[in-house]
This record gives C-alpha cells, sequence and structure tokens, in this order.
C-alpha cells in the first residue's frame, strides 16, 4: 500500500500538512515573541537544545522507516541477480520503442506464467511505462538507446497499456501500445 | 559624487541582471501560460506546445532563475566585501548568458523542441528525423556550449574574484562581514565556486566538441565515444542535478542571510541561532548532494550497477537532514530573538516552507521503489515546479530587501503582500495538484494529455492564472513602488 503511488500521495501529506501548519504556528509565535522583549531574553537555550534532539530524532525515525521499509516496495525482479536466470514457465514480451510507437514480440500473454518484458530503444531516449487494466502505473522502464532493460513480472488477467514517460519528439503523448493478458480460460 | 559612483559600481550589473532575469520571467510565464492555454482549448498543433514547452523550461530556469540568483548573489557578495561588480568578467557573464538564452530561444522558435533538459540524444535523433535542421541544431549546441561557459566558469570565477581577490572598498561595505564563512550565507556560494566547475567541466568539453563537430572541424566519428547516450548522459545528469543543488543552497544561504536581520531584538549583531550548526548544514547538504545524481539510474536497474541506485538512494534523503538542520536553525533563530514580518521576511520564510515540503517530495522520488511507480509522471513536474517556485520567491524576498537599492525608492507594503501570499498559495496549489495527476499515472511533457484529467487542468489553470496575476502585481509594484521612505 505505502509503497504504491497512491501511498506515496498519502505519505506526502501525512509529513508535509502537520510539517507546515507547525511551522506556521512557530512563525506566529515568534513574531508575538518579538512584541515582548521580556520573553526573549527569558529564553531557556537548554530547551531549545532539547527541541534540536528532539526534532532530530524525528526526522531520522522517518528517514529510518520510509527508506527501510522501502526496500519491500521495490518491485519484484528489479535489480535481482536472479533475473538473468529465466524462471520456470516464464513468457518473454519484447518491446522495441521507436519514434513514435512500440513493436510488440506478442499482444497476448497468458496469466498464471511469470512474464519478462525485455525492452530496448532504436533511435533515443525513450521509456516504457506499464500500467494495468484499471490504470495504475506498475513499473517503468527508461530505455536508453543500446542498453536493453528487463522486469519480471506476474500479471492477472486484462487489458495493459504501455505508454512512453520520457519525452521523446513531438509524438510522445501518442506513443502507445496495449497487450493482453489472457486468463486461464482464455479470457 | 565619488561615492554616489562607487554604488554604482556595485549595483549597475546587478540591476541590469535582475530586470533581464524580469524580462525573461515574462517571456518564459507568457510561454507557460500558452501551454496551459493549449491544454484547456486542446487547440494547438502539437509542434506549437512543443516549442512552448521548451522556450519555457529554458527562460525560466537559466533567463530567469538563474539570473536572478545571479545577480542578486554578486550584489550580495560585492556589498560584503565591499568589492565593486564591474570589469570584464562581470560583463562577459552577463552578455554570454544573455546571448546564449537568445541562440536558444531562436533555435526552440526554429523547432529544436529538445526541452531544456536536452533529452539526449533527441537533439541529434531529431535532426536525422527531419524535425529540425541541422543548421538549427548548430545554433542550439553553440548556445548550450555558450550558456555552459557563463554557468559553469564565469559565474563562479566572478563569485570568487569578489570573495577572494582585491581589496575591500569601504564606501562599498555596506553590510559587514565577520570572518571567512560568516554571515553564514556566504558560505552558500562555495558550492558554486568550488563544486560545480569541476562537475561540470566534462560536459562543457563534451558539448563543444560536439559542437565543433557540427561546424565540421572535427569528424563526428572522431567523438563517438561521447555521442553514446550512455556516456553523454553519465557527464550530463551530475551536473544537472549539482547545479540545481548548488541553486538549492544558494537559496538555503539567502535564508539565512535575511531571516537574522528581521529579528525584533534589534540591539544585537544579526546572527543565525548557531552560526556553526548553519555552516554544517550546507557542508552537509553539498556532499550528500554530490552523490545523489544515481537517482537518474533506477529505472535502468537491469544494466546500471543497482549498488549505484542505493548510493543515489540513501543520498538524496541525507540531503533531508541538511534541510532538517536548517529548518530547526530558522525557527529556532525566530523563537530566541523574535521575527519581524515584512515583504522580505515573509518571502524568504514562505518561500523556504515550500522549498522543504518540496524536498520530502524529491526525497520520495529519490526512493527506488516509488520512482519506479511515479518517475517521468507530473510527479516529477510538481518536484521541479516546485523547487523552482521555492528558491525563486526565496530570491525575491532578497529583493524586497534590496528594493531601495535595486529601484531608488520603497516598494508599496500592501502590494508586497500581495505578490508573496498569492504566489505562495499558487506554488502549493500546483505542486499537490501535480502531484495528484503524478500518482494517476499521467506523462508528463505529453500533449495531449492521453488521460481524462479536466479536473486537474481546471486547477492547474486556475492555479496558473494565479501565479500570474501575483507576478503583475510584482511588476506594478516595481513600476509605482511606495515612494522615497525607506523602512
Amino acid at each position: 500500500m505505502w509503497g504504491s503511488s497512491l501511498g506515496a500521495l498519502l505519505i506526502l501529506l501525512y509529513v508535509t500538512s502537520p510539517f507546515l501548519v507547525v511551522f506556521f504556528l512557530l512563525v506566529f509565535l515568534s513574531v508575538r515573541r518579538g512584541r515582548q522583549a521580556e520573553k526573549l531574553l527569558n529564553t531557556s537555550k537548554k530547551r531549545l537544545a532539547v527541541a534540536e534532539v528532539l526534532w532530530l530524532m524525528l526526522v531520522a525515525s522517518i528517514w529510518t522507516a520510509v527508506n527501510v521499509s522501502s526496500l519491500s516496495w521495490i518491485p519484484a525482479g528489479v535489480g535481482d541477480p536472479a533475473l538473468a536466470v529465466p524462471a520456470a514457465g516464464e513468457q518473454v514480451l519484447e518491446v522495441e520503442a521507436f519514434m513514435w510507437g512500440y513493436n510488440l514480440s506478442t499482444t497476448t500473454l497468458e496469466a498464471g506464467r511469470p512474464v519478462r518484458v525485455v525492452a530496448w530503444s532504436t533511435d533515443t531516449l525513450h521509456s516504457t511505462g506499464i500500467y494495468s487494466p484499471d490504470g495504475e502505473l506498475l513499473v517503468t522502464l527508461m530505455l536508453m538507446p543500446g542498453m536493453r532493460e528487463q522486469v519480471l513480472l506476474t500479471l492477472e488477467p486484462g487489458v495493459y497499456t504501455l505508454r512512453c514517460l520520457e519525452f521523446c519528439g513531438d509524438g510522445h503523448a501518442f506513443m502507445s501500445a496495449v497487450f493482453t493478458v489472457a486468463g486461464a480460460g482464455g479470457g | 559624487m565619488a561615492e554616489e559612483m562607487s554604488l554604482s559600481s556595485l549595483t549597475l550589473l546587478p540591476r541590469l541582471m535582475f530586470y533581464t532575469a524580469l524580462a525573461w520571467f515574462l517571456a518564459g510565464g507568457a510561454a507557460g501560460l500558452l501551454m496551459v492555454l493549449f491544454h484547456v482549448t486542446g487547440a494547438a498543433a502539437v509542434p506549437a506546445y512543443y516549442e512552448a514547452l521548451t522556450v519555457h523550461g529554458i527562460l525560466m530556469t537559466f533567463g530567469g532563475v538563474f539570473q536572478l540568483m545571479a545577480g542578486l548573489s554578486l550584489l550580495r557578495a560585492g556589498f560584503c566585501y565591499g568589492k565593486p561588480i564591474r570589469g570584464l568578467l562581470f560583463l562577459s557573464l552577463y552578455l554570454l548568458l544573455n546571448i546564449s538564452l537568445a541562440m536558444l530561444l531562436a533555435s526552440a522558435l526554429a523547432g529544436v523542441r529538445v526541452t531544456y533538459t536536452l533529452m539526449f540524444p533527441l537533439p541529434a535523433a531529431g535532426a536525422f528525423k527531419g524535425l529540425w535542421s541541422i543548421d538549427m541544431l548548430t545554433l542550439f549546441v553553440w548556445g548550450v556550449v555558450l550558456l555552459l561557459i557563463a554557468i559553469i566558469a564565469l559565474y563562479p570565477a566572478s563569485l570568487a574574484k569578489i570573495l577572494f581577490f582585491g581589496k575591500t572598498k569601504e564606501q562599498l561595505v555596506m553590510e559587514r562581514f565577520m570572518g571567512t564563512l560568516s554571515p553564514s550565507g556566504m558560505a552558500s556560494m562555495l558550492p558554486f565556486i568550488f563544486v560545480v566547475p569541476p562537475i561540470g567541466a566534462p560536459i562543457l568539453a563534451t558539448a563543444a566538441l560536439i559542437g565543433a563537430a557540427l561546424l565540421g572541424v572535427i569528424p563526428l566519428t572522431g567523438i563517438s565515444w561521447f555521442l553514446e547516450a550512455v556516456n553523454f548522459n553519465y557527464l550530463f545528469w551530475p551536473w544537472a542535478h549539482n547545479l540545481m543543488e548548488a541553486m538549492g543552497i544558494m537559496a538555503i544561504g539567502t535564508v539565512y542571510w535575511i531571516i537574522p536581520r528581521y529579528t525584533a531584538d534589534v540591539e544585537r549583531e544579526p546572527r543565525l541561532y548557531s552560526e556553526k550548526l548553519g555552516i554544517f548544514a550546507i557542508i552537509f547538504y553539498t556532499v550528500a548532494a554530490a552523490f545523489a545524481f544515481p537517482h537518474h539510474l533506477f529505472t535502468m536497474s537491469s544494466t546500471q550497477p543497482i549498488g549505484l541506485s542505493y548510493v543515489g538512494q540513501l543520498a538524496s534523503w541525507l540531503t533531508g537532514f541538511g534541510a532538517a538542520f536548517s529548518v530547526f536553525n530558522i525557527l529556532a533563530t525566530g523563537w530566541r530573538y523574535g521575527l519581524k514580518i515584512r515583504p522580505a521576511s515573509l518571502a524568504v520564510l514562505l518561500g523556504f516552507s515550500l522549498y522543504v515540503t518540496d524536498g520530502f517530495l524529491a526525497m520520495q522520488l529519490g526512493t527506488i521503489g516509488w520512482n519506479y511507480r511515479l518517475h517521468g509522471t507530473y510527479y516529477v513536474t510538481a518536484h521541479l515546479m516546485t523547487i523552482l517556485i521555492a528558491v525563486t520567491l526565496i530570491w525575491i524576498g532578497a529583493v524586497y530587501h534590496h528594493f531601495q537599492l535595486l529601484r531608488g525608492r520603497g516598494d508599496d507594503e500592501k502590494l508586497s503582500y500581495l505578490h508573496i501570499i498569492l504566489t505562495t498559495v499558487a506554488g502549493f496549489g500546483l505542486m499537490y495538484v501535480m502531484a495528484t495527476m503524478g500518482v494517476g499515472g499521467v506523462p508528463r511533457r505529453a500533449y495531449p494529455i492521453p488521460f481524462a484529467a479536466d479536473i486537474q487542468i481546471t486547477l492547474l489553470t486556475a492555479f496558473g492564472a494565479l501565479l500570474a496575476l501575483a507576478q503583475a502585481i510584482f511588476i506594478a509594484n516595481l513600476v509605482r513602488g511606495g515612494g522615497v521612505a525607506a523602512r
């Protein structure tokens, strides 16, 4: 959940909203304190030092929580040395990207078997974002000319869309393709 | 009379850069509004949209934001160190920067539609495909070369000349500096002097070689290594990333400089709550940022070392610690000494809040797991737009601080507050709307947007119009001002 794109937005809101409230509250209070000289004279340096430690501990906690949790958010099959070895029963979807379209080795795949997506570009920088049948961006691969990127996915039945996410010229917005993952019954 | 001339020797070029930046902001902003209009009406031909996109990016980022920063930072360094800002070096910086922008603008309008981030090897691929001519590509590449010379060599050299060379002229010292790195804002100039040139030199040499090959001076086959997309981008990404970080650090330095000058305790010397923490934050931020560029490699994990990606993620998140130190230092300065809200301090505080908020969004993009689901979407646009608006707002604070110096009279405070608040609301609005679009998987730089996004486009239009209105108020303030009374 938290590793999804929606999770990213929720965490953005959960972190930045309280930050902004506290930030502006402290600015407001600092302006008020500025009008009361005796309060400034009585400022406790010790309390500020404690606040500094607490603040840095909070930041460190968020830092640690996100960085540790994020290890499990990396899509399966990404950066995995085992990717070099074909998975049992895997299917291969070859994606050739060009200005401005994709050539697919097949447009129909079977559900229940791992799909190895192998993608490359023939001309300029492209990418291939793979969108689920309900429109969620599952994974994106940047395609640098001369490089072949791959990812191993397990896909549910439905119609998937490939879309370029790196600006590649006038036809960028139109650069897409679809493939179907058919269920065991063929549908 | 002599003193008056001396003052003009300090302010003339920064003022020129400030006004030129405004002109580029206006032109780039108009291109941005056109893009929004195209999205709303769907009336534009695709090439027209991408020309507007390229013009918008180039002019806002380099003509506007960079030039504004350069002019104001030179002014600040000049009056802290008591050095005039005149001579061949400073003039070359100004001329080369703006000549290069004119060349880039001309080539973009002639069809070189590659965005301000180049997207290498798109410039070459487009020429081979006949989308733009080799002549215009040559003009574009040489525009890039001159721009790089201005940013990588002349600007850092100008800063270094003021900070490290020449004698102080007492009549030019308007804010005394205390020690090598005090006020600690001055430390923020060091990354531009010591980090940007060495990281930028390889990409400058590469661009010059490509330019020479396009002119036929050297054979293209002789530079084939540099034309490999992966080689070029390994040189380009560290530079582009560290340039943006250096601009961000310069903005943090401006916060460190402005806020202590707007505290309620007027008796004391303007200082941060902790000068040491300020300097430590800048060093920490600079070092962490230098290692953060591999976040460009996240979605190429089959071909690039995954270890580099982890370094990129950790370094990206470590820059957050630099920001956390700064947040505490600024808020503690306000708490310890009291704050006075004036246009300068308000712009800096609001710009800083936007900067930090966007910083978290940037760290999300610097997280491998999230990056796989957000890279290339409007989430990235949200970061890029917001960071540029945030640092600009911080430097607008410096403009309000210097209003008398830049305009020869005071500002109209009501207009100033209105400008700052509307800009902030528009900045936050654009960021959250674009982030929402990114989560929906909407590809950035896509026209027409291949998704149903009517509500988001309407909101973008509204916040874009608000941003434009705010800047119109700023222009009115500059033209009209608030009379001669100094604050």
